[in-house]
């Protein structure tokens, strides 16, 4: 969840688990589904996703004032999400190994990753990548502190992916210290503009 | 892939443009939430109609925390590494 904070990903939870019983019940009925009114909506905000990331271009300053060391932080969160969920697919028997990359190189980042999954692959991957990045943001927002305590002051930023930037970064300044704050919105932000890239390539394996 | 790059490509350009006019800024970044509570509700609806996805609710949960798991328990380690490599000795 961008843009918002902790309470959004219970509205979130809320909003989709109302959609979901609606579907299932067939009161608002397949014709509505089969237009695939989700998509629009996913134009709409990638549209203002965009806005947001142009607008805000002198947060870039932040990698000047920082010293190169700081770009290791978001290739480090990619290439240890990406191992890590390539493992995981291990033990997953109907998850294809892009399947499970794609789903992790959601970041936590879990409205776009899962409506572009949804498109791109199926709805039942892009519900996978939903839970997915939602629990990884909640995991985050509840245990940024332990995780810091126990794995040292970028672990938070690394469990917060995408979501370091924004919605966790509160939590994330209160476990690691508030000198880390740069370091996390740095490393979200790399995060989420690769998030609409790296989903799609990863998918095309 | 090629609408989803234009379309978020087309809005950094006019984020670019407008970004000295605050209160378009600050409505783009309020309505945020709101498209995203939509695209979600919208999103519901379409998994709830899809028979697959009901039929398998547990199983897919189960793989969605595995798959987290994965991505989270990877990258904290090579945080670990980093912080120990790179950032630690005083440096940060």
């Amino acid at each position: 969840m961008k843009y918002s904070y902790g309470k959004g990903s219970l509205i979130v939870v809320c909003v989709f688990v109302l959609g979901f019983f609606l579907g299932k019940t067939g009161i608002v009925g397949d014709r509505i589904a089969g237009l695939h009114p989700e998509l629009w909506v996913l134009y709409v905000l990638l549209f203002t996703v965009g806005i947001g990331i142009g607008a805000n271009t002198g947060a870039f300053g932040v990698v000047r004032r920082m010293h190169a060391r700081i770009l290791l932080v978001p290739l480090a969160v990619i290439a240890g999400t990406l191992l890590g969920s390539g493992i995981a697919t291990l033990f997953l028997p109907g998850i294809t190994l892009p399947q499970g990359l794609a789903v992790g190189a959601g970041f936590g980042y879990y409205s776009l990753s899962s409506v572009i999954i949804s498109k791109i692959e199926d709805e039942t991957l892009g519900l996978i990548a939903l839970v997915s990045n939602l629990i990884r943001e909640i995991v985050t927002l509840f245990l940024s502190g332990p995780i810091a305590r126990l794995f040292g002051p970028l672990a938070p930023i690394a469990a917060g992916g995408a979501t370091a930037m924004d919605t966790s970064l509160p939590v994330i300044t209160r476990a690691s210290g508030s000198g880390y704050a740069v370091v996390a919105v740095f490393s979200g932000m790399v995060l989420t503009l690769l998030v609409p890239f790296i989903v799609p390539l990863l998918l095309n394996l | 892939m090629l609408v989803v790059t234009s379309i978020l490509a087309a809005g950094v350009l006019l984020g670019l443009v407008l970004k000295d006019k605050k209160r378009f800024i600050e409505i783009t970044g309020r309505t945020a939430p709101w498209i995203v509570y939509m695209l979600l509700f919208l999103l519901g609806i379409v998994v709830g109609t899809n028979e697959t996805v009901t039929g398998g609710f547990i199983k897919l949960g189960i793989q969605a925390s595995v798959l987290s798991a994965g991505g989270v328990a990877g990258s904290v380690c090579l945080a670990v590494f980093l912080h120990k490599f790179l950032f630690e000795k005083g440096r940060m």
